[in-house]
């Protein structure tokens, strides 16, 4: 096991190094850099003044010497500084994560608390009026886009009916004075729309399989020993079969928390909600390119942690798989 | 999908907005129009002012400029809710020493404060914190700064803080872009830029409240624009290094201490900037009691409108505007803004080892007359009021009409002629040989114009309708790789001078400097279309002359000439000014538009608890 960890944690390295050159360089291809960006704020900007921007950023040296330059810095921890606010990248990604990280959790809580009783109680009723109402439920969030479901939920719940917050993630007086159980109310409040968006749609996959899986164990072997045996109906669901059938939820599990961190861009956006989605997209269309390589490694080495999570989950869940 | 979400983020990015530069304005509305909440109001008022723009040059603005509520009482412990519409978070970045976003230092000098007052054509003038004085041979200037003007935290503003702000902005590291002309001709200063000096010669403080500076040069500060208008309290800045680790500084991001009518009290970083009341304003404290701001999702504009979540929308996109959806609980006015839309053509090349444009007559739009016939076909007053509700109006310049001391109102500007334009064409040598229904060269060569354009919403009709203009005077205009571009790569292919692109449209913002230069110059890399001669040479020179610097009256005269020479010899032809609409909430008292001249956030009386819903 932990050999398997070892060598996982040991590809890794590699993996990132050929994604941060994808990245630097993608990046890199987008058109329009930063000094046209500045430029742009002042049409009477000097040709000195150009070099001068593209100095401060390294852009009058060749890509290849300013990856060499970019990944001795981040090998340091220094992913650079923003364009457009000026500062430590690594900082910015910090004061968004908390938000984002905050909206993901109570996403997956939505979800879960949403998911799972519907999942498992439309198996156990297969067939009835309940399970087709779950399923076509099911083909409602799968077939609905978040981007329509976030303006729509907006609109009702955050302007006709006036219940919640339209923007932000805090009542700023609140954040001023407030103690701290206040402010946590503030955050609850303001994200329960944007989580909500996030969560529902994302009860598809938990209740889809779930389901499946549940149906599939009810004729299975061991299930028929336990009625055999006389146990009673609850048992047999809660211990035996619902064990067994979160197995395939726990392998992506781990991509979940990895999403949580990488945010919702379309739900942040919608939501002005000012997490990492958010701020992903804001650099993108700003060209600011420090920010856009530091989220994508960021997300990079949550992906790969989360697969590793997700495989260290299976295998400590499965006793049947093992690894040498 | 995606896509429709990020294009009205990227829209308010269509607009370069002059940040470095004070616009000029124009008071474009001599009577204060009362805007009444009905409709059929409104239309009619917008068909008097069609009416007068025929007449001539005396824009009106569609909706007036001012609005105006009564009410009973006025609530000043009522905070004022202003929402900035902007694809970019707020940056937190308040001293306009450091700043380079707009939607941060459209409040800087209510927090920050300036150290003059401004006309509404933007002209500096005494009466404010600073008055000056500037010596017959343009090379003094001298500041005398009131004795009863604090920083927020008690401190005195003297002589002391302006020159703690030139040694900041001068510094060799520095990480910022204020270190421009004037600036740069103080005596001393460069030495100090290039770190051979400790301090800048050229300026002396007699004492806490009177200072000099001197020039090496003599300066036109025309329109008394260019003198140096910054200051830091320097019991907090001679202890901060000057690098580009300072922007991380608390003094900066967390607590900006500043000398205007408001103090900060919150910054939810990237979310809401909450200003108080400084009681100690030196003009007497905010009648109001501070100020919310936030940036707004454009998305959710009409909603956030109704529902009252705000007194004023700065930056609101015309294109989301609907004439006949408008809130009742809120009035539209609105301003000309200092901006030309423009149709501009490729004539040269940059060249990168001269660092200067390289004009070249094998170009495909080099003939004038050509250009001249594109200009007459475009049909820019149904552009207008199609697209854009009348909220744009065909423009004859390439100033504005704000800038009311350059603009020429005799101009008539190419107003679209499309038999005009088929005579051009005829006349010069353009005639359908092959009967496809399109000209061909003089050279009986086939013609075919490729047109960049970028996307934004509403862009392919408008870019259609253009094409569509041109097309029937016989002119086969298509779009460069047949469709938009997105912004950046449309820069980013004009700024290379890519061969596929020979006519494309664009907008510039007018910066109070009038000198051409920086935008049609042979040095000027934003000089797209590459083309520069003797002649506008010429005049560009005169234009940044010594005589004209001195004499306002030579100025405006150089100022007509250019005007009338981009006329004649259209290189980038002006399309389009436009207005800017500004949502104000009826619990606002009174308040003016005028982006310079207008109604500060500091002086709204408010006649509500909250902004009124619909």
């Amino acid at each position: 096991m932990y050999k398997f960890i070892l060598r996982r944690l040991i590809i890794i390295l590699p993996a990132l190094f050929l994604v941060s050159i994808v990245v630097f360089f993608t990046s890199e291809a987008l058109p329009g850099d930063p000094s046209m960006q500045e430029l742009m704020n002042r049409p009477d900007a000097t040709i000195e003044e150009i070099m001068k921007i593209q100095e401060r950023y390294n852009l009058d040296k060749p890509p290849l010497e300013r990856y060499t330059l970019w990944l001795k810095g981040t090998l340091k921890g220094d992913l650079g500084k923003s364009y457009t606010f000026r500062t430590d990248v690594a900082n910015l990604i910090k004061e968004k994560m908390f938000n984002t990280f905050f909206l993901g959790m109570t996403s997956l809580v939505i979800m879960f608390s949403i998911g799972i009783p519907l999942g498992v109680f439309s198996a156990k009723y297969e067939g009835s009026l309940f399970d087709r109402t779950v399923l076509g439920y099911n083909f409602f969030t799968l077939s609905v886009p978040s981007f329509v479901l976030g303006i729509l939920m907006l609109y009702y719940f955050g302007y006709t009916l006036g219940w919640f917050p339209t923007s932000g993630s805090i009542n700023p007086s609140v954040y001023d004075s407030g103690t701290q159980i206040q402010k946590l109310g503030s955050r609850i409040y303001h994200v329960i729309l944007p989580a909500f968006t996030a969560g529902i749609l994302s009860t598809t996959t938990i209740i889809q399989y779930l389901r499946n899986e549940i149906i599939k164990n009810k004729g299975k072997d061991y299930v028929k020993t336990a009625r055999a045996k006389g146990q009673t109906e609850n048992i047999i669901y809660n211990t035996h079969i619902l064990r067994n059938s979160f197995l395939p939820i726990s392998s992506v599990l781990g991509f979940y928390i990895t999403g949580i961190f990488a945010g919702s861009v379309i739900t942040e956006t919608i939501f002005s909600y000012p997490g990492i989605g958010k701020f992903f997209l804001d650099a993108i269309n700003l060209r600011d390119t420090p920010i856009v390589t530091g989220l994508v490694l960021f997300m990079s080495i949550l992906t790969l942690m989360g697969s590793l999570i997700s495989d260290i989950l299976i295998v400590s869940v499965d006793p049947r798989v093992r690894i040498d | 999908m995606l896509k429709k979400l990020i294009l009205p983020l990227s829209l308010s990015m269509l607009v370069f907005a002059s940040c470095g530069s004070k616009e000029t304005v124009e008071d474009t509305t001599k009577d204060d129009v009362k805007v009444e909440d009905k409709k059929e109001d409104k239309k009619e008022d917008k068909k008097e002012d069609k009416k007068e723009e025929k007449k001539g040059f005396v824009l009106n603005s569609p909706y007036g400029r001012v609005v105006e509520n009564e009410g009973d009482k006025v609530y000043s412990d009522a905070v004022l809710k202003v929402g900035y519409v902007s694809d970019t978070p707020i940056r937190g970045m308040f001293y306009p020493a450091f700043t380079e976003s707009v939607p941060d230092s459209s409040k800087d000098p209510q927090i920050i404060g300036s150290l003059f007052e401004a006309t509404d054509d933007s002209k500096l003038t005494n009466g404010g914190v600073v008055d000056y004085e500037i010596s017959d041979d343009l090379k003094k200037v001298i500041f005398t700064i009131r004795d009863d003007v604090f920083w927020h935290d008690g401190v005195q503003l003297t002589t002391a803080d302006i020159y703690q702000a030139l040694k900041v902005i001068a510094h060799p590291d520095y990480p910022g872009v204020r270190f421009n002309e004037p600036h740069t001709l103080i005596t001393g200063a460069k030495d100090y830029n290039e770190g051979n000096a400790d301090e800048i010669k050229g300026v002396s403080l007699v004492n806490d409240f009177v200072m000099e500076f001197n020039y090496d040069e003599p300066y036109g500060f025309f329109p008394n624009a260019g003198i140096f208008n910054y200051a830091l309290p320097e019991h907090i800045f001679k202890d901060i290094p000057i690098n580009a680790d300072m922007l991380e500084h608390d003094a900066i991001r967390k607590n900006p201490l500043g000398f205007g009518p408001y103090k900060i009290k919150t910054i939810v970083p990237g979310e809401v900037v909450i200003a108080e009341p400084y009681e100690d304003y030196y003009r007497g404290a905010p009648k109001n009691g501070g100020f919310e701001y936030r940036t707004v999702n454009p998305d959710i504009l009409d909603a956030a409108m109704r529902k009252g979540e705000f007194d004023i929308i700065l930056g609101y996109p015309t294109s989301t505007y609907d004439p006949d959806r408008v809130p009742s609980n809120s009035q539209f006015i609105s301003d000309l803004a200092g901006v030309y839309s423009y149709m501009a053509f490729k004539l040269g090349t940059w060249s990168d080892t001269e660092m200067e444009v390289m004009p070249n007559p094998e170009s495909k739009m080099w003939d004038p007359e050509l250009r001249k016939a594109m200009a007459y076909a475009l049909d820019n007053e149904t552009m207008a009021s199609a697209f854009y509700n009348d909220l744009r109006v065909p423009a004859t310049s390439i100033l504005t009409p704000r800038a009311k001391d350059f603009f020429n109102p005799e101009l008539e500007g190419y107003m679209f002629n499309p038999e005009k334009s088929m005579e051009i064409l005829a006349n010069a040598g353009y005639v359908d040989i092959d009967g496809d229904g399109f000209v061909e060269t003089p050279d009986g060569e086939e013609l075919v114009i490729n047109m960049a354009h970028m996307s934004g919403s509403d862009a392919e009709d408008m870019a259609n309708f253009y094409i569509q203009n041109l097309q029937e005077v016989g002119l086969n205009v298509g779009l460069t790789d047949g469709r938009l571009m997105e912004f950046n790569s449309f820069y980013e292919r004009v700024g290379i001078d890519d061969p596929s692109i020979d006519i494309y449209f664009g907008a510039w913002s007018t910066g109070f400097n009038p000198d051409p230069s920086g935008l049609y110059g042979p040095k000027a890399k934003f000089n797209f279309t590459r083309y520069i001669d003797d002649e506008g040479l010429q005049i560009q020179k005169n234009i940044a002359s010594e005589e004209a610097m001195y004499n306002i009256d030579i100025l405006k005269g150089y100022m007509n000439e250019w005007q009338q020479y981009m006329f004649e010899n259209p290189i980038a032809v002006p399309t389009l000014w436009r207005y800017e609409l500004t949502p104000v909430n009826n619990r606002v008292k009174y308040y003016d538009a005028n982006n310079e001249g207008g109604t500060k956030l500091s002086e709204i009386e408010l006649l509500a608890e909250k902004p009124i819903s619909e």
